[in-house]
């Protein structure tokens, strides 16, 4: 039964990612010089050509924009840097001074100057690592800071993707195209009207939308309970949408108004995963090869699929800790280890999610993954590891290209031909720099790990003993250099120390990379397109997707083992003890 | 590039970014989803025309004449979420179990040995609105000597709250401890 609904799941997540991929696709056919034309059954997009573009145009209008000005990759690194550094600095400043803006009808205080930095930090660059609980922020803040900054982060990071695309379609050219048009049109023909969608959609579940700040109820015994409420549905859409996850409350997606039914929950797996997976699709559609976006889809769901495996079947398992009687009774514990999750959802759905959640790099939880068993915590600790997984939007499929070029590059080796991928020579340069990036990863998730445990500012943030207390900083640490952003929770990360370390963690962990793959795309973008012959590597066929499944597990997943190893390895191996 | 020039562009992209997703994008949800005007609001019930609490949050039950909801450790103070966070190598998380299962086993009197998981552990949310099937009917015996209301009501009251599973594949049978406890205030004030 559980197979088959996982299987009834998959499939619905396939027609999603081809519906959600060909749209994609067709918003940026001119701006990633798209090689495909569109499907029969999808030709109705061009109807709606009309009313996008009237809204564009306004826009463009307003801001006296130049579309058909295009950058090279400098241009285009200058623009995203720009535009979110004032986001940062406007979110900086919403986050320490709520207290004296509007909308803030519980009088909450402003947060610490560290916290906000790290707040900030965190909204501006897609991860949404949270080191407070929603429940500390003025309806003002949720809307003008935290809801404002999901839209225009996630519209950052898809904008980078036809931009990536160009350097690889190229032919001797050095534009990669216009930020401010791509970041428009993805903004208002994607992210706006799908969130609205499932926005409403959410509200028909019972996720609230109001502006309220808080409602009071006598309860059925008349005993005085207050609830927290605001403008929860728009915010929860766009948040799974925009591969973001910071919650409305503390207990993000696990909270009854952000994720009410099994229903909602289905729903919003499914965009979750559908989102940065139809990039990918979408990347296959501009370069005129669907197959091959198929193939690296495929060789990321084979990865996905094992973790998952081992994940469900970790929570299905009784929770240790509960292993116990007490006057002849104890604990049936046939459904799984149910500490921390929902009963809407149980063990399988909040694995599901798990694995989800931190193979792409939303963060949103519906269960607390602190409480899964060690076997449970495996997965979404090396998805996350791997961090070339689906990924986020847009900048998922960059970090996939990073992985590409290695893996071309040793398929080169393993060939004896100059390395060569869709028609672009990749030479030592893009090497070094995909090389550059993907240890970057490790340098951000060990270094400041090492230094927190060896300090007490670290180690007094520890939550549960043992081998979990390691980990609960190791998933800190991944969780903000992967721009993941889910918490382990537990750990007390409000601190002068977490705060500031973290936040200089998930700026570097976002700007370093982007900086490298633009440069990429800028070196491929000004190569010449050469013919594939017989001896070139074929990126359509299943010998592929064999060696790129290979090179995500060697060069992605064996980086962290010997930390995996002290961590939740060693849990797993001790018993849970 | 012209930082002058590039800056206002970016000045007025966020402004623009403020109009159409911190104000009409919240809006348009808002008035779009007043078609469930109810739930818009926070699903909430009313007994007696007087509001008793949001049918999809949990609620803390002293009384003996109720159902009880699973452990809070926030007690079901809705102006906060999110559970204690203990591992399953936590002795807290054992001594907090053993607790619970003691007083379980001391209020309810059970002849069954075994006690619903859900019962005895926190949720994700610590607000959660439901309990198991099994967790219900194992408070049966007791709320009927407490209330005065067979055995047999009370069943039936379960029986017809039961949620199942969606498609009956996702999820977990359910029952949600507001929709039981005001049935039964309606057969008490009967």
């Amino acid at each position: 039964m559980l197979i088959f609904s996982l299987l009834v799941f998959f499939i619905l997540l396939a027609i999603l990612i081809y519906i959600l991929g060909e749209y994609i696709a067709w918003i940026y056919r001119d701006e990633a010089t798209s090689k495909s034309s569109l499907p029969k059954w999808f030709k109705w997009f061009d109807k709606i050509e009309k009313p996008f573009s009237k809204i564009e145009n306004v826009i463009f209008k307003f801001l006296k924009l130049d579309i058909k000005k295009e950058t090279d990759w400098k241009g285009y690194l200058y623009s995203i840097l720009l535009f979110n550094f004032i986001l940062f600095v406007m979110l900086f400043l919403i986050f320490k001074f709520q207290n004296i803006l509007p909308l803030n009808t519980l009088n909450l205080e402003g947060m610490s100057w560290h916290q906000a930095f790290h707040t900030a930090s965190t909204f501006i660059t897609n991860t949404n690592q949270q080191h407070y609980g929603g429940e500390i922020l003025s309806t003002f803040s949720q809307l003008f800071g935290v809801g404002l900054a999901m839209f225009l982060s996630a519209a950052t990071g898809l904008a980078l993707a036809p931009a990536f695309t160009r350097g690889i379609l190229n032919q001797e050219n050095d534009k990669l195209g216009n930020f401010y048009k791509n970041l428009i049109k993805g903004a208002v023909r994607f992210l706006f009207p799908v969130s609205l969608i499932i926005g409403v959609f959410l509200v028909s579940q019972g996720a609230p939308q109001w502006f309220g700040g808080e409602i009071i109820v006598n309860t059925i015994e008349g005993i005085n309970q207050s609830i927290r409420i605001g403008p929860v549905a728009g915010i929860e859409a766009i948040k799974i949408l925009g591969t973001n996850g910071g919650g409305f409350f503390a207990a993000n997606a696990a909270h009854p108004f952000e994720n009410p039914t099994i229903l909602s929950n289905i729903i919003l797996n499914l965009f979750l995963l559908a989102s940065p997976i139809a990039i990918i699709y979408a990347f296959g559609i501009w370069i005129g090869k669907r197959r091959h976006g198929v193939i690296l889809i495929g060789a990321i769901f084979f990865i996905f699929v094992g973790l998952l495996t081992v994940s469900v079947y970790g929570e299905l398992q009784p929770n240790n800790g509960l292993q116990i009687s007490e006057s002849g009774q104890y604990i049936d514990q046939s459904i799984g280890n149910m500490e921390g999750k929902e009963v809407r959802f149980g063990p399988a759905l909040s694995a599901l999610w798990a694995v989800s959640t931190t193979s792409t790099t939303n963060g949103a939880v519906n269960s607390m993954h602190n409480s899964f068993n060690a076997t449970g915590t495996i997965g979404p600790f090396l998805a996350m590891a791997m961090n070339c997984l689906f990924n986020g939007i847009g900048v998922g499929l960059l970090n996939l290209m990073t992985y590409i070029i290695i893996c071309v590059f040793i398929a080169g080796l393993m060939i004896g031909r100059a390395p060569q991928y869709i028609g672009k020579r990749i030479e030592w340069r893009e090497v070094k720099i995909a090389a550059l990036i993907i240890l970057l990863l490790p340098v951000l998730v060990l270094l400041p790990t090492s230094w927190a445990v060896v300090t007490d500012m670290g180690k007094e943030a520890i939550n549960n003993p043992g081998f979990r207390g390691f980990a609960e900083i190791l998933y800190e640490m991944f969780s903000a250099a992967a721009n993941n952003g889910s918490g382990f929770e537990g750990l007390m990360d409000n601190t002068l120390f977490y705060n500031t370390l973290n936040g200089f963690i998930i700026l570097m962990g976002r700007y370093f990379p982007i900086f490298g793959q633009l440069l990429i795309a800028g070196y491929l973008a000004n190569k010449k397109i050469r013919p594939e012959t017989e001896g070139t590597l074929k990126v359509e066929n299943f010998s592929f997707l064999v060696l790129f499944v290979g090179v995500m597990i060697i060069i992605g997943g064996l980086i962290f083992m010997p930390a995996l190893a002290v961590g939740p390895i060693a849990e797993m191996l001790s018993g849970g003890m | 590039m012209n930082i002058k020039h590039e800056l206002l562009i970016t000045l007025k992209l966020l402004l623009v970014g403020i109009i159409i997703f911190s104000i009409i994008y919240p809006l348009s949800v808002g008035i779009i989803g007043h078609i469930w005007s109810n739930k818009a609001r926070g699903s909430l019930v009313a007994y007696d025309n007087e509001v008793v609490g949001s049918l999809i949050i949990g609620q803390e039950i002293e009384s003996p004449n109720f159902f009880k909801s699973r452990p809070s450790s926030i007690r079901y103070d809705g102006n906060y979420s999110s559970s204690q966070n203990l591992a399953p190598n936590n002795p807290q998380l054992t001594e907090r179990v053993k607790n619970s299962l003691v007083e379980i086993s001391e209020k309810y009197l059970l002849n069954e040995d075994q006690i619903p998981a859900d019962f005895v552990t926190e949720s994700g949310s610590a607000l959660d609105p439901h309990i198991s099937p099994e967790a219900a009917y194992l408070q049966i015996n007791y709320i009927s000597k407490n209330t005065g209301i067979s055995e047999e009501i009370i069943r039936s009251i379960i029986d017809q709250n039961i949620e199942k599973p969606l498609l009956g594949m996702f999820g977990q049978s359910r029952v949600n401890v507001l929709k039981l406890n005001i049935s039964l205030k309606e057969v008490i004030n009967k």
